[in-house]
């Protein structure tokens, strides 16, 4: 089920009428209402794949369980690379399988040992990178005994199927989220009423910015090899607002989801564009998935301690790493390579943690030296993100070659007012509304209802008018 | 505090869709009434239809003659054309409408209802429909019919706010088809079944042609099914039967004229459907000739035509 679409727009009231008129007496049956909507919501795209979820909930519940009960190290050892394997087993299947499969065969013809093994069929998952990851938090916190293992499995289930964040996250930790499901939640009307603003700001971002993006740079992308130059940036910059548009929109209505049900998720994204340099901009993309990488993978790998060349290693490690678990294709881990690059020179002179205050905090300009390291990082991105677009290396290049040709000082082929324009407005309310949570998170400022009501109305009718042809959400592929 | 909070959300929602509602109503309005049709004063036949026609008809050589058809137009969208036209012309005396194989299928209802081709056509013809008509795509369609209520609020609006309502330039008309595919398509493809396809068929396509003939009809408009030429190996073809039964029972009172077998070489087509500009210039001579020579007039057009096509055909005009 799409949040943007007419079965979840009918689905959410449902549900949050029977959570909080018929289920709100009893923290079980709340908690049940919601394994049951998130199965129906997943089950939605394609029932087969509940079995998976399922299984792996069962897993690692056993799992916590006897991490509790066990203090033989070796023992629990076993356990947790029980539920690793098992978890990792199925991302790896589902996800790489294909593309191993295809290396290994071109590896085996380039020795001069062609072979000839045919790749599965095999369907994706969707959110299962996500909710794989967000159980083995679970795990390893439990492992690590900073987190009791939970006994109500019917809470268990609910956390690892939340159905607000359940395809395409913020990927919640356990001791952060599980927490909330074995407290009796009571209807909070400003927790409500902020959830309702953030999923309006969502469906904008996704429906107006990232929907009409998503026409420009499929356009532009599909056809690179007939535009020039200055337009292959022009597409470049579409998918760089694409990306932030639909999985930043995606947070927020799954945090404003999560809301009207009482629960509080991490934020995931803090105006990224903003940031001043690299490792700022990794600070504030996709957080969860970065702190999750950083406190599960970074650390245990020895983090930035140690020398330069362990330095070097780990932080190729975590952002190739990163790369390969947005997709099962080599423009992914160029990507994280190329991250990594660009954040190593932060590191290794200790820049890289310069910039922890919003920018500009309490101003309403940033200056002039802000401004210039803001549109660097944002370049720097920009052209990161052509890798992350592209269908294979090849087309990469010929990308990126047309870019730094001479026609890169020619007129762009297209030229998408209408776009440009809409895309300046939600920088502007962005960038206005960057010391809060979400861009329209202040909108409180404004006592009467009426002044607030009328920004709602405004947002509503632009989303009515402006919306782009209604695009999947990108992170559902991963 | 929650039922406040339901109160509240209820009150903004109910207000966000009047106002919503009232916007698209009133622009719809604004538009129908402005809306300008007006073909120049000479022209006395048109043809309506999709592709086939859209490609067929060089209307600059034809006299009092205007194309209108358009690509990926099913009859429901069509309807709304027709009636705006033929109100707002008295001069048009026959109407020709493409009635082809590929129209009875029930592929059509995508046509009426698939996001794609609503998309493009709603938005157009959304002043001149109905609540009836509206309801086919709600019910059909819902999710598809909001995206394209909105792209077509944005038209109307811009209309209003450009006070342009002029519509005689997105309507359809000839489309000189540079195409030569033909040659490869025949060589490429498997030889032509001549098994009989099971069909099912679009109602809602037939029942807005229905409504097209009636609406003509009633103004004192003679109508006229017609089949543009279509290559013989046109996989069309493959639903003859149950295409010339419905003709038969859905439409036994309406002429038809049937130019399929209208002898073009393959440079002629720019594939198996549809007629490049090259066949579209000898197939409109040939007809604006026939309108010189009153076929519509005539007792037994099919035979007449039939004839003609035949003589064509000997005196090696068509080279296979």
């Amino acid at each position: 089920m799409f949040f943007n679409s007419i079965d979840f727009a009918i689905f959410l009231p449902v549900i949050f009428i029977l959570y909080w008129f018929v289920a709100n007496k009893n923290l079980k049956l709340q908690n049940f209402l919601i394994v049951v909507a998130s199965y129906i919501f997943y089950g939605w795209w394609d029932w087969r794949f509940l079995s998976l979820i399922l299984f792996s909930t069962l897993i690692d519940y056993s799992v916590g369980i006897r991490l509790s009960k066990q203090d033989n190290i070796s023992k629990r050892k076993i356990l947790l690379w029980i539920s690793i394997l098992v978890n990792l087993g199925f991302l790896g299947f589902f996800k790489y399988y294909n593309f191993f499969l295809d290396n290994f065969i071109t590896a085996f013809s380039f020795f001069g040992t062609p072979i000839n093994v045919k790749g599965l069929n095999i369907i994706l998952p969707v959110g299962i990178s996500f909710y794989t990851f967000q159980t083995l938090s679970y795990t390893i916190d439990v492992y690590k005994r900073k987190l009791e293992p939970t006994k109500d499995f019917i809470a268990f289930t609910a956390f690892v199927s939340f159905f607000p964040q359940l395809v395409a996250g913020p990927i919640e930790r356990a001791t952060h989220l599980l927490p909330q499901f074995h407290k009796r939640r009571k209807f909070d009307y400003a927790l409500a009423v902020d959830g309702m603003r953030q999923i309006l700001w969502g469906l904008f971002k996704k429906i107006v910015i990232a929907d009409n993006c998503a026409e420009l740079a499929n356009q532009i992308f599909n056809n690179s090899a007939d535009m020039n130059g200055s337009t292959l940036v022009l597409g470049a910059i579409s998918f760089t607002f694409q990306i932030y548009g639909d999985f930043s929109g995606y947070s927020d209505i799954a945090i404003g989801t999560s809301r009207l049900f009482g629960f509080n998720l991490k934020q995931n994204f803090a105006f990224p564009y903003f940031s001043r340099d690299i490792s700022e901009f990794w600070r504030r993309w996709h957080i969860s998935l970065s702190t999750w990488f950083r406190d599960y993978l970074y650390i245990p790998l020895g983090g930035s301690r140690g020398g330069t060349w362990m330095k070097i290693r780990n932080t190729f490690i975590i952002f190739i790493v990163s790369g390969f678990w947005h997709g099962a294709n080599w423009t992914f881990i160029v990507w994280g390579a190329l991250n990594a690059i660009y954040f190593l020179p932060l590191l290794l002179t200790n820049n890289n943690r310069n910039n922890l205050e919003t920018v500009a905090k309490g101003k309403l300009f940033p200056s002039l030296k802000e401004l210039s390291f803001m549109l660097l990082t944002f370049g720097l991105t920009v052209f990161a993100w052509i890798f992350f677009r592209v269908n294979n290396i090849g087309h990469a290049i010929s990308y990126i070659s047309e870019i730094f040709s001479s026609s890169l000082f020619t007129i762009p082929e297209i030229r998408p007012r209408k776009l440009i324009l809409l895309i300046m407005f939600f920088v502007l309310i962005e960038w206005l509304g960057r010391e809060g949570q979400y861009a329209i998170s202040g909108i409180n400022v404004f006592e009467r209802r009426i002044y607030r009501w009328g920004i709602y109305f405004s947002i509503c009718l632009l989303i009515f008018i402006f919306q782009g042809k209604q695009q999947e959400f990108i992170y559902f592929q991963f | 505090m929650m039922r406040q909070f339901i109160k509240l959300s209820i009150t903004f929602f109910i207000v966000l869709f009047t106002f919503i509602f009232v916007l698209v109503e009133s622009s719809e309005y604004i538009v129908n009434k402005n809306s300008d049709f007006k073909l120049s004063n000479n022209i006395k036949h048109l043809v309506l239809g999709h592709s086939h026609p859209e490609c067929a008809f060089n209307d600059s050589i034809i006299e009092n003659f205007k194309n209108i058809s358009q690509s990926g137009e099913s009859y429901f969208y069509t309807y709304f054309k027709a009636k705006k036209i033929i109100e707002q012309n008295p001069s048009i005396e026959t109407v020709f409408i493409e009635f082809t194989n590929n129209q009875i299928n029930e592929s059509m209802n995508s046509w009426i209802w698939k996001e794609k081709y609503m998309n493009s056509k709603y938005p157009r013809y959304s002043p001149f429909m109905n609540i009836t008509d509206k309801m086919v795509l709600i019910k059909n369609n819902l999710s598809g019919y909001l995206n394209s209520t909105s792209l077509s609020l944005k038209d109307n609006l811009g209309r209003v706010i450009k006070q342009n309502f002029n519509y005689t330039n997105s309507i359809g008309g000839y489309r000189y088809l540079e195409r030569y595919k033909t040659d490869s398509l025949v060589k490429t493809m498997n030889l032509y079944s001549s098994q009989l396809d099971v069909v099912e068929v679009s109602e809602y396509n037939l029942k807005y042609l229905s409504k097209i003939i009636y609406l003509c009809e009633e103004q004192g408009i003679r109508v006229f099914l017609i089949r543009s030429p279509q290559h013989s190996m046109y996989s069309g073809y493959s639903n003859e039967n149950i295409y010339q039964e419905i003709r038969n029972n859905l439409f036994p009172s309406t002429e038809y004229l049937d130019f399929s077998k209208f002898p073009l070489d393959n440079s002629e087509f720019g594939d198996l459907e549809h007629i490049n500009h090259k066949g579209a210039k000898v197939f409109s001579n040939w007809f604006s000739k026939l309108l010189i020579m009153n076929i519509l007039e005539k007792r037994n057009k099919q035979e007449f035509i039939n004839k003609e096509i035949k003589e064509r055909t000997h005196n090696n005009v068509y080279k296979i």
